[in-house]
Parts: C-alpha cells; sequence; structure tokens
C-alpha cells in the first residue's frame, strides 16, 4: 500500500519545481545588488556580474560564478524535471538515482550567492562613500534555490524502483 | 476483505498554489523593476570633454538624470553619451528636445554657470515638441547661441580682433544677437563672422544697416581738437562686440546669409540714425 501512496507525492515535487523555475525568470533578469559608489548606484544582475569579473581580468573566477550561479540552477532544475518526468517508465534507475543525489548534494552549496550579496551588504557599509544594497534579484534567487531543494526533498526516489507501475499513475 | 476506498478530488491538490501565486508575483515584480525603469537616451556631443559617468542632466537646474557611460563613436568623430532618465522625467525625451553641456563661462566682463566649477559640468535639457525619442544630437553652444535661430548675416571684417563666438551684438546697446562662428575667407583676405539675430530683432537689420566692431577702445589725439576717447558699454568694452545702426531711410529687409561690411569703426552721423522700425 505504501507504494501506491508514493506517486501522490509528485504533484508535489512539481508544483514546487515549476514554482522554482518561476523564480529562476527574475533571478537572472533582476539586480541581485546595487554598488553605490560615492552617491551613484550601478545595480548589477548575475550576468553583469560576471561579465564585469570577465573584464577586470579574472576569467578563472568569472567562469566558476557563471557556472555556479547560472548554469547550476537550471541544470538543477533540468535533471529534476527530467527524473520525475521518467519516474513511471523508468528503466534506468540507478543512474536516475545518481543523478538526484547530485542534485540533492549540490543543493546545500547553492545558496553561496545569497550568502556573498548578504555579506556584501553588511559589510560594506561606508555611508555615502560605498554601500551595497541587495536587489530584488537576489530575493527570487534565494526563492529559487529553496524551492528546487523542497521539490527535490518532496521526492523519494524510491518511486525511481517500482517495476511496472500499475498504471495508476495521478501525474 | 476491506480494501481502502480510494476517492480522488476534482479539485488539484492546493500546492498548485505555490506555482500559481510565485508567478503573479514573479510576474509583478519583472513588470515593476523591468518596464518601470529609467528612460535610456543617447546623446551625441561632438566634444565630450568634463563628462562622466554620473554626471546629472538637469532641467530648471533640477537634476532628472544622470550619464551611464560615454562611448566614442566609430568614425571617431563623436562621443555618445548613454544617459538614464528619470521616468518621471521621461516627457523630456521629445523629438525637439535639446541637450547641450554647461560649463563655466569666466571672463573679465562676468562669469556664468560658477556652480560647475565646483559640482562639475552637466548636461542641461530643454523639452521639446513630437514624439518620443531615444536619440539626440547634442548641442555644442547653449541654445540661445544656435545658429539655427533667427536671422544670420555674414560680416567681412579684416580683422577679427576680439570678436569670439558667443560674444554679443547690440543696436544701441540692447543686446539683439549673438556671434556665431568665423573663418577666414577664400583667398585668406578677409575674416568672415556670422552674426545672428535673435528672431524678434530681424527686422532691424536692413540691406543699407551698417555694423561696426565696438569692442575697444578708440583714441582720437589731435594737435586742435585734443583727446578724444570713444567707448560703448563698459561690458562691451571688456568683452568685444559688434553694433549696428540702420539708417533713417532704412532699406529693405535683409536676406538670410546677406553680407555686410564690418567697420573699425563708427562714423559719427550713424549714432544720430533713428529709423522708426514698425514691430509688426
Amino acid at each position: 500500500m505504501a507504494t501506491k501512496a508514493t506517486p501522490g507525492h509528485r504533484p508535489l515535487a512539481w508544483a514546487l519545481l515549476i514554482a522554482a523555475v518561476v523564480w529562476l525568470v527574475p533571478a537572472n533578469l533582476l539586480p541581485i545588488m546595487t554598488v553605490i559608489e560615492t552617491g551613484k548606484g550601478t545595480a548589477s544582475t548575475i550576468a553583469d556580474g560576471i561579465w564585469q569579473l570577465f573584464e577586470a581580468g579574472m576569467p578563472a573566477i568569472a567562469i566558476i560564478v557563471f557556472i555556479a550561479s547560472l548554469l547550476v540552477p537550471f541544470f538543477k532544475v533540468l535533471v529534476l524535471a527530467v527524473i520525475y518526468w521518467r519516474v513511471p517508465h523508468e528503466t534506468n534507475p540507478r543512474t536516475s538515482t545518481r543523478a538526484y543525489r547530485l542534485v540533492y548534494w549540490i543543493g546545500r552549496w547553492s545558496m553561496l550567492d545569497v550568502f556573498v550579496v548578504a555579506l556584501l551588504a553588511a559589510v560594506v557599509e561606508f555611508g555615502n562613500l560605498a554601500r551595497v544594497e541587495p536587489g530584488p534579484g537576489i530575493l527570487a534567487f534565494a526563492l529559487a534555490v529553496v524551492l528546487t531543494m523542497l521539490s527535490a526533498h518532496a521526492f523519494s526516489p524510491q518511486q525511481l524502483w517500482i517495476q511496472n507501475p500499475d498504471g495508476a499513475d495521478h501525474g | 476483505m476491506d480494501s481502502p476506498e480510494v476517492k480522488h478530488s476534482r479539485w488539484p491538490s492546493p500546492i498548485w498554489l505555490v506555482p500559481l501565486v510565485s508567478l503573479l508575483v514573479a510576474g509583478w515584480l519583472l513588470y515593476d523593476q523591468l518596464l518601470q525603469r529609467d528612460v535610456q537616451i543617447e546623446i551625441t556631443f561632438d566634444n565630450g570633454a568634463g563628462i562622466k559617468p554620473g554626471v546629472d542632466l538637469r532641467y530648471r537646474g533640477v537634476p532628472v538624470g544622470s550619464v551611464d557611460k560615454i562611448v566614442l563613436s566609430d568614425d571617431l568623430n563623436h562621443v555618445t553619451v548613454h544617459a538614464s532618465l528619470n521616468r518621471d522625467a521621461e516627457k523630456l525625451a521629445r523629438e525637439k528636445s535639446r541637450f547641450w553641456i554647461v560649463e563655466p563661462e569666466l571672463g573679465i566682463a562676468g562669469a556664468r554657470n560658477l556652480d560647475t566649477l565646483v559640482s562639475g559640468k552637466y548636461i542641461a535639457v530643454s523639452p521639446g515638441e513630437g514624439e518620443p525619442v531615444k536619440e539626440f544630437d547634442g548641442l555644442e553652444t547653449p541654445p540661445e547661441q544656435q545658429p539655427n535661430l533667427g536671422l544670420r548675416v555674414t560680416l567681412v571684417a579684416k580683422q577679427l580682433g576680439s570678436l569670439k563666438k558667443g560674444r554679443h551684438i547690440y543696436y544701441r546697446d540692447v543686446q539683439v544677437g549673438t556671434i556665431g562662428e568665423s573663418e577666414l575667407s577664400q583667398g585668406g583676405r578677409f575674416v568672415e563672422v556670422q552674426a545672428i539675430i535673435e528672431p524678434k530683432y530681424t527686422r532691424l537689420v536692413r540691406s543699407n544697416t551698417r555694423f561696426w566692431n565696438s569692442s575697444g577702445l578708440s583714441v582720437d589725439v589731435g594737435l586742435f581738437k585734443g583727446a578724444q576717447i570713444q567707448a560703448s558699454s563698459l561690458e562691451n568694452l571688456l568683452r568685444g562686440g559688434i553694433s549696428f545702426a540702420t539708417p533713417t531711410e532704412a532699406g529693405p529687409l535683409a536676406k538670410e546669409g546677406e553680407r555686410f561690411d564690418l567697420y573699425s569703426q563708427p562714423e559719427d552721423d550713424w549714432h544720430e540714425w533713428a529709423p522708426i522700425m514698425k514691430w509688426k
């Protein structure tokens, strides 16, 4: 009976995953922070930040940030979507479970951007001289990360190992 | 054996509210942040000296935006200033709007825009009519010194003297115009000075009008007549300018681009001329 109850969790995982995808859009389009120097502010999105690092002659760090902040969130969402999609007809449960565990493990590192912005906003506070203010993008980013993690948490990889599910697929 | 009765709700699980609410809030956030952003405009200047990112755009002395970045045009002949205009000042970006760089003017005869000495230059805007546009050609001088307004005539002089661009043109010591560009004539025998008469004073200029260089002092010393010193207003004396007079029997209105000789000093009776010019 327990095996029959588990498919019921999938709407939860799907719903959270879709919400995460929704939040990824503003996370990447809106500025994540505003650096205010001598009263003049420049707002930068994630992509802006990567480009600035690149132009500042730090391609290695730029690539790391690019992977960690831009690729990984999309990658996680994509992998989870594929795994959820394949549940009823999973043919290769071992690979899927490994991918799932990888995504689940990455989850705990995904808040790095949020911490960086929070740290900068707290540390760089010199009144009118220089200031860092968090932007709406970082809120969306944090929500996307949390929702992705919750979605992964709501899914149980045991479902991948159910042989020949009896067609009672509630979607 | 009893088996549990499985009921399916006709309604989707309430968890679907999460993506739905997310969609609404994220959509509103995007709309609010992206569409309500400042208006981005581009202004092209021949010379961008003193303009740097962060410089204000001002209208009636109040900041309405700021410069984001400055780029050189591909042919290296212009600089393009990218600026953002506050949302509430969006109406300033119209087809006929004019932008110019305000810089300090310092001379013995007066100073203007002294605040820019301390705060740096800024870009002033004067609103125009027409469709909203994003790209503008900046003016090199403030609009009141613009050659495309008013009557433009060419004065031919032997020497340029202190008749620099932006100096004034006087009629009975009232400022009625400004001096524009000057250049050497073909062959280099004369200097051609552009004179721009304000639109409301164009009727003062007739085909028989005499122009003279009223800057400087003329000192005439003779054995029997003593010394005669002639100068117009003190400002004129210090800054240099052009005066003109029209004979009492005024000729037809001067045409655009008409050429006049620029005399180095007025003849005595020119001051006596007092034609009645009817303002329409």
